[in-house]
């Protein structure tokens, strides 16, 4: 599986699946990153619970349109049936953001597809400071 | 979505610590340089404290948080024992994170001040003076930058500082040297001014802060009768703060340098709008009551500044109203920094918004007729207005604080307009005159569409139910990220779907800030010490978050004017008005 890379996000827009009211600082910090490189991010939770800034969707059947591109930042258990849930749309790119939260399975189930699939985290991209040192050590340009 | 201040402070918890690090080491400086090894000494002690810190935050928050309160707690720990051996200091601070904070449940839910805990501890086992510091003239640049930090407890502080001169005044060992030695500023500015562990109400502050500055250095001459005076106010701070019920300051917050500004005096019209596109053709000159209330009934004219409240009904109130005095307040104020509009209004359509005010006084036999805007100059209106500057401060706009501002009356809870006052935004008065001399639906809107990161917008007039996207990118092209709300205070970022609502008074493009909702609160105050309704803004807001929400509305949650305030000066990166527009079951916009 291949790092992150700037190019992955072409498309300008990203589906944000995991886009959590737990995880809120982080979840803001990575919609504003994106939107700042000029990425629109759609984010998804089917939970849907909590008190957003953002208008977070609560199912693909919600969604204006679905990006070709999707980050994905769940637990491993989640991140693989988020994985299969984005097989059935027409995504074409999906972004994990542990690449250990991924099993082989499924990997190859998204090569079969032609789907690439990346890690890393996009603070590493788009972030600054850390972030950047974090990318920088992380090989990620 | 929650709404939220399109700006907000530039300081943050983190700063104001780093500063008040910074602050620490000049004091020590005059002693590094007698004794260079002190610094490797101080370095240690320091790195223990993050260490100890960074264990317990991993522990509880399960990532890493900025451990520069506890750089802070072991400075001043250091600073206090500089004579303690170096594994004593470690003890004293690992016993002033530990106990002192951690148990309590981390940074901002200590109810003693740490440090203070640490020294008490350390005292049990070593001697320690009152006199904590060397004379030194150099210490002079440490004691002056203390200052600054007065400003998170003046009173208390200042207080303390007048406790401990008078002290040595008393005792007739007053001198620039003794000051310096028995740490008046350093006692005074950096452990006086705690926010977590010191009462904001300035009454606690002046009354233990005397006695906490004269009493230990007059009556005993002994540190520990000092710190465990602190540790007492600390514990009276802690419950004052848990069960007083209203916040007793109100300070308002001043944007002068930073709002938008107009780039273009033109108005900016959206697709297929034509600006004075109807013509007189069913006037009425003389309209009667009736015929008014029909008219601007019929026409759907709302409160256009933010309220959306049919404005027929209002005026139906204030005629209805059993009052003595009658009072007809036009709102041009505009206090929101990110408005634009109805300055432009008053300046531009001043002959319409006079027409509209002529409506009214027919109508209701109004004991006075004020028109409050922030700056008077250039405003064309006939004598019979009374034009009023207030004061530029936000929220000034906001209804009952204009009310007060103008007519000196505190309204509680009531309804303005069943008291007989009848407060219309310069807007709503125009959209009046429409209705009643031209029949004219109010369908439309002046607003403000602003580049927030420019700071420069332009006044716009738009069809109610358009939608937000296509009057952005008439404007501002190929924006991606858009807010839309009532005014740069209190916007959220606009869906796709989203229209122009009756109350929608500001969209813009540009960056959103950083919220990082950190879970340090410092208790520093700053959202009570500007909320305009004088709310318990923080322990409000704790309770929200824990789920406690009956609790909420009970210390007045519902009366919160949504202005974003709080969250504009949060420290932590809280939006703390999103919080509180939960509790009233609705966001605002």
């Amino acid at each position: 599986m291949n790092k992150v890379y700037r190019d992955f996000f072409n498309d300008k827009e990203v589906l944000f699946v995991g886009y959590s009211s737990r995880n809120k600082g982080f979840c803001n910090g990575i919609h504003e990153a994106f939107s700042k490189h000029g990425i629109k991010v759609y984010p998804l939770n089917t939970k849907k619970s909590g008190n957003h800034d953002v208008k977070v969707y609560g199912g693909y059947e919600e969604l204006p349109n679905v990006p070709k591109t999707a980050y994905i930042l769940l637990n491993k258990g989640n991140t693989n049936k988020a994985v299969q849930e984005l097989l059935k749309q027409d995504v074409k790119r999906i972004l994990v953001h542990n690449k250990s939260h991924i099993d082989a399975s499924v990997l190859s189930q998204c090569e079969t597809k032609g789907i690439e699939v990346t890690a890393g985290c996009p603070m590493m991209l788009f972030g600054g400071g850390i972030h950047k040192v974090h990318g920088f050590f992380a090989g990620v340009n | 979505m929650t709404a939220f201040p399109l700006m907000r402070t530039k300081w943050s918890n983190e700063h104001v610590m780093t500063g008040l690090f910074k602050v620490l080491i000049l004091y020590l400086v005059p002693n590094w340089f007698e004794n260079p090894m002190m610094i490797l000494l101080f370095m240690a002690v320091v790195c223990s404290g993050l260490l100890v810190d960074v264990i317990a935050n991993l522990i509880r928050y399960k990532r890493p948080i900025c451990g520069v309160s506890a750089a802070v707690t072991a400075g001043i720990i250091h600073i206090v024992a500089l004579d303690v051996p170096l594994y004593g200091q470690i003890a004293g601070v690992a016993t002033a994170l530990i106990v002192g904070k951690h148990l309590f449940g981390g940074t901002g839910k200590n109810i003693f001040n740490p440090a203070v805990i640490g020294i008490l501890g350390l005292r049990f086992f070593y001697n320690m003076d009152l006199a904590i510091m060397a004379p030194s003239y150099f210490i002079l640049p440490a004691v002056v930058l203390s200052l600054a930090f007065v400003k998170y407890r003046p009173v208390a502080a200042l207080s303390f500082m007048t406790g401990m001169t008078l002290a040595l005044i008393m005792s007739e060992s007053m001198s620039m040297m003794m000051v310096i030695e028995y740490g008046v500023v350093f006692w005074g500015c950096l452990v006086l001014t705690d926010p977590v562990t010191v009462s904001l109400d300035p009454r606690i502050g002046l009354i233990f802060g005397l006695i906490l500055g004269f009493v230990p250095l007059y009556l005993f001459d002994s540190i520990i009768a000092l710190l465990i005076g602190i540790l007492a106010l600390n514990a009276i701070s802690y419950v004052y703060e848990r069960y007083s019920t209203k916040g007793i300051v109100n300070r308002g917050l001043s944007f002068k340098n930073n709002r938008i500004k107009a780039l273009s005096d033109e108005l900016m019209l959206s697709d297929g709008l034509i600006e004075e596109q109807y013509l007189a053709l069913d006037a009425l000159e003389e309209p009667s009551t009736s015929e008014v209330l029909e008219r601007v009934s019929k026409s759907g004219v709302v409160g256009l500044g933010g309220g959306g409240f049919p404005t027929y009904k209002k005026i139906e109130t204030v005629l209805d109203s059993q009052v003595n005095q009658k009072h007809l307040i036009i709102n041009g104020v505009e206090c929101d920094p990110g408005l634009i509009h109805d300055k432009w209004l008053m300046r531009r359509r001043s002959e319409g918004i006079s027409k509209g005010i002529g409506i009214l006084k027919r109508l209701i036999d109004f004991d006075s007729l004020t028109l409050a805007v922030k700056d008077k100059s250039d405003l064309e209106f006939s004598n019979d207005i009374l034009i009023h500057q207030v004061k530029d401060y936000y929220p000034v706009g906001s209804e009952k604080i204009l009310i007060r501002e103008l007519l000196d009356r505190d309204l509680g809870r009531s309804i303005p307009a069943e008291q007989g006052i009848l407060v219309l935004n310069v807007q709503t008065v125009y959209a009046i005159y429409e209705a009643v001399y031209y029949n004219k639906a109010s369908d439309t809107k002046y607003l403000t569409v602003a580049d927030v990161t420019a700071g420069t917008g332009y006044v716009t007039k738009v069809k109610l139910g358009e939608k937000i996207k296509e009057v952005v990118e008439s404007i501002y092209p190929n924006s991606i990220q858009v807010f839309v709300g009532g005014g740069l205070m209190q916007s959220r970022i606009a869906d796709e779907e989203d229209v122009i609502e009756r109350n929608t008074n500001f969209i813009a493009i540009g960056d959103k800030p950083r919220y990082k909702e950190s879970p340090l609160c410092s208790k520093c105050g700053m959202c009570e010490v500007h909320c305009p309704s004088k709310l318990k803004v923080r322990r409000i807001t704790e309770l929200i978050d824990q789920g406690s929400i009956e609790q909420a509305k009970e210390l007045g949650g519902l009366e919160c004017m949504s202005c974003g305030s709080c969250s504009y000066v949060c420290p932590a990166g809280r939006n703390l008005s999103s919080r509180l527009a939960f509790v009233k079951g609705f966001n605002i916009l």
